[in-house]
């Protein structure tokens, strides 16, 4: 199982459970090897390269099916892979810091569509930050923003916690804590669902302005893998995602814990996929 | 006082057998990461990462933290025996720890460097006990226009270091910001340079670049210089002197805050703070002709610093839940991996694993102290292994060591280019220092310069918009301008020293680099020499 990052990161780590259990119900030895670089391209173009026999696969996250195809010219097509399924998918909202005048996401609109120029505290590039961002403009006929481009994560959430920006879409691992100690006021929920803002009623960008930035993760195999290798993975990924100690496990990351078949994760992927066309374009 | 009962418990927890035990192992494999040129922590950590789903939290992580530091002490071997640096935060350590060993003086150089990592890394992890809390606050302060400003001093700092002349480093230097252009661009996200190959779209790694700069350069020139046997002193003495001490202390000093306060603010990164340390070393120093020619100084400033740095930044991580490297954003995955969320919150809802690792790292700095100290005069005997058997061994765990850190023959490509670039530049006598510090701080330069252009919209205020970056700002100012205004000034403080004679030889540190030499510099030198003389007994 190939992660085409550095190891640490939560992608990572859910690989790591994963293939742990996957061992048990497979009967073979699962090796994880990260494969960083190329923004996670060169891991997923080694695997689409590989032997289409089951015995490589690689754990994609969202931009690299999403965005990166938009952006780089690769040397392959994520939609010609065999999709065994998502474990999860990464939830995002837009949050102002505790002492910002903007209690709501009304305010935060009003101020920026009445002459304030806000600052956009982001991923840099066509990071989804960047993306929600400009999807959050065109739903309200244009915001005066500029970006302050980080490395994302945790360097976007201490911009935002010393006042350097206005606003930030930010995922759960980096403010989870500040949602609690409520340093970081949440305002709006960009990614498809984070149940924990729901229940505190923060309101989802796609029932207000009909938009999310939705970052699904996907298990791809190499193009022409057979049908009865892809299924027999799928399900030892669907039965490990049923035993409640790996699932707890995988929450501890903070992403959302979700099982999709290969089917619905490539419909869910490239839903994506296509909705970010337009808006890379204007950007670009 | 409750923070003291509670470091207590932590040493209650760090001092049980099996974390002990851990701490040791770590120590030894970060050791080992160090030595092996190409591995450095990052990789170390990576490797042993997946180790934590199988022991405790408190024990792996006190692991984990033990390579990091333990690699920053053993990257030093390598770099001062041979001049091949095991990893990037040594590099600078090269210049003059390997003109120590030529000169017989390796025990002394790998001596300080132990007792200097050790009261580095001893001072960050104090500060980290008493005053963590209040430093949090400072990283928060520490924005782009800040970053850049402290970038901008550095930068100035290092003009002309590692060579004679100013020309020659500009060049130099602006080649290592050239290497640093192919990648993503951070604000566009676009490809920027990489001609159509993904293994340049995360940029050039500068691991290999060195390696290959440093260590493969300097292989290849003694290959070229037909050595054949070893020309380093293996007799040399293991032991530290009185007057070794004595010349470092205040190296060590410098390097623990200097190191302790980088690793506060996030992005530093572990090799800049080092060559910060080289630069104020030199700069200051009384005789900044020795530096490269075998200066204590230069040994013990940045390997303190490194240590120091590797402690400290441990502060972001355990107050913000915010890695301020890479390595540590790796150790932070084996705080995911056990399911606890790195944060102020961490202190409150597990006390015990919080001060346990604390207490590990006053441990561990002082298992690596205990344990380096016998080992150095095993690890001189490595200079008497005759060159025609040790270099192709190095030349071998080099090129396995940047294979296996992105498994990617690319990497040894660059590897291989720069070593044979290293080894033209050796020839032509061209400095290769310069290089290698654009290409460390370059990405970070262009990040926070573009940074604060673009929140600012292009305000050049904002690199003034409070104490810290002016401060840096005027500073850099008058060290780039010193040359100038010192000529102006010559004729009064010239008067002025004269009637100081400590102070004498301190007139030509800003005119050394300047390519003619009136008979004033000639005169200078020699008083300089002298004075050199005057120091070493």
């Amino acid at each position: 199982m190939v992660v085409p990052y550095g190891a640490g990161g939560a992608t990572d780590t859910i690989g790591r459970i994963l293939a742990e259990h996957m061992e048990g119900t497979l009967g073979v030895p699962v090796v994880v090897e990260n494969m960083a670089g190329g923004v996670g391209a060169v891991g997923v173009q080694a695997v689409y390269n590989a032997a289409p026999d089951g015995y490589t696969m690689v754990m994609a996250s969202g931009s690299i099916q999403t965005i990166v195809p938009h952006t780089t010219e690769l040397g392959y097509d994520v939609y010609d892979m065999e999709f065994v399924g998502s474990t999860h998918e990464s939830v995002a909202a837009r949050f102002v810091r505790a002492d910002s005048p903007y209690e709501t996401i009304d305010d935060l609109v009003e101020a920026g569509t009445s002459g304030t120029d806000l600052v956009d505290i982001t991923s840099g590039g066509f990071g989804l930050p960047d993306i929600g961002t400009a999807l959050l403009s065109d739903a309200v006929g244009g915001l005066d923003y500029r970006p302050l481009a980080t490395d994302g994560g945790a360097e976007a959430v201490l911009r935002l916690l010393a006042g350097d920006g206005d606003m930030g879409q930010n995922s759960a691992a980096t403010t989870v804590q500040y949602i609690e100690s409520g340093e970081l006021r949440p305002l709006l929920i960009e990614s498809g669902s984070w149940p924990l803002l729901e229940e505190m009623g923060v309101p989802t960008a796609q029932e207000l302005y009909g938009y999310s930035t939705v970052n699904p993760s996907s298990i791809l195999l190499p193009p022409g893998t057979p049908e009865n290798i892809r299924a027999t993975l799928e399900n030892a990924v669907r039965v490990a995602l049923e035993d409640e100690a790996v699932f707890e496990r995988m929450e501890a990351t903070a992403e959302l814990i979700q099982f999709r078949t290969g089917a619905e994760a490539k419909e869910y992927a490239r839903q994506a996929y296509e909705q970010f066309q337009p808006i890379v374009e204007k950007l670009g | 006082m409750d923070t003291w009962a509670l470091l207590l418990d932590g040493f209650a927890t760090a001092l049980q057998p099996q974390n002990l035990l851990f701490a040791l192992v770590g120590c030894a494999l970060g050791m080992m990461v160090g030595i092996l040129p190409g591995v450095g922590p990052i990789a170390g950590i990576s490797i042993l990462l997946p180790l934590s789903f199988h022991l405790d939290a408190t024990g792996s992580i006190i692991m984990l933290a033990a390579i990091y530091y333990g690699a920053m002490y053993g990257g030093t071997i390598t770099t001062v025996l041979l001049n091949v640096p095991g990893e990037g935060s040594s590099a600078i350590t090269a210049i003059d720890g390997y003109q120590m060993a030529k000169q017989g003086r390796a025990g002394s150089a790998l001596g300080i460097a132990a007792i200097g990592s050790f009261i580095g890394g001893t001072v960050a992890t104090i500060l980290l006990v008493l005053a963590a809390p209040t430093l949090a606050t400072l990283a928060l302060s520490f924005g782009p226009p800040e970053l850049f400003a402290l970038l901008v001093f550095a930068i100035c700092l290092l003009v002309g270091l590692g060579s004679r002349s100013v020309l020659l480093s500009l060049v130099s230097g602006a080649l290592g910001l050239a290497l640093v252009l192919p990648g993503t661009d951070l604000f566009t996200g676009m490809p920027r340079l990489t001609f159509g190959h993904l293994e340049l779209l995360s940029g050039l790694d500068f691991v290999p670049i060195i390696m290959g700069l440093f260590g493969l350069g300097e292989i290849f020139y003694n290959a070229h210089l037909r050595y054949v046997t070893a020309h380093a002193h293996a007799k040399a003495s293991a032991r530290v002197s009185r007057q070794d001490l004595k010349d470092s202390s205040g190296a060590i000093a410098r390097g623990s805050v200097l190191g302790s306060v980088l690793g506060i603010i996030p992005g530093v990164g572990t090799v800049a703070p080092t060559l910060m340390s080289y630069a104020l070393e030199k700069k200051i120093s009384k005789n900044p002709g020795a530096f490269g020619n075998g200066a204590i100084q230069g040994v013990a400033g940045p390997e303190t610093t490194n240590n120091a740095y590797a402690n400290s930044a441990m502060i972001p991580l355990f107050t913000l839940g915010i890695p301020a490297s890479p390595t540590i954003a790796v150790l932070m995955g084996a705080f995911l991996i056990n399911g606890l969320t790195p944060g102020p919150k961490l202190f409150e809802s597990n006390p015990t694993l919080v001060w346990g690792i604390i207490a590990s790292l006053f441990v561990g700095n002082a298992i690596l102290l205990i344990m380096n100290l016998p080992l150095i005069r095993i690890w001189v005997q490595i200079v008497r292994i005759p060159y025609n058997l040790l270099f192709p061994l190095i030349v071998v765990f080099m090129v396995i060591g940047s294979y296996s850190v992105n498994k990617s023959l690319w990497d040894v490509g660059v590897l291989i280019a720069f070593g044979l670039f290293g080894y033209f530049a050796k020839l032509i006598d061209f400095p290769i220092v310069p290089i290698a510090l654009t290409l460390i701080l370059g990405p970070m330069l262009e990040k926070s310069l573009r940074q604060s252009i673009q929140y600012s919209g292009g305000d050049p205020a904002v690199f003034f918009r409070g104490p810290i970056s002016t401060t840096f700002l005027v500073i850099a100012m008058l060290v780039i301008t010193f040359p100038l205004w010192s000529r102006a000034i010559l004729p009064v403080s010239g008067l002025l020293l004269r009637r100081m004679p400590g102070r004498a030889n301190r007139t030509p540190q800003g005119r050394e680099n300047t390519d003619e030499e009136t008979p004033q510099d000639r005169n200078d030198r020699s008083r300089r020499r002298t004075s050199a003389f005057r120091l070493r007994r």
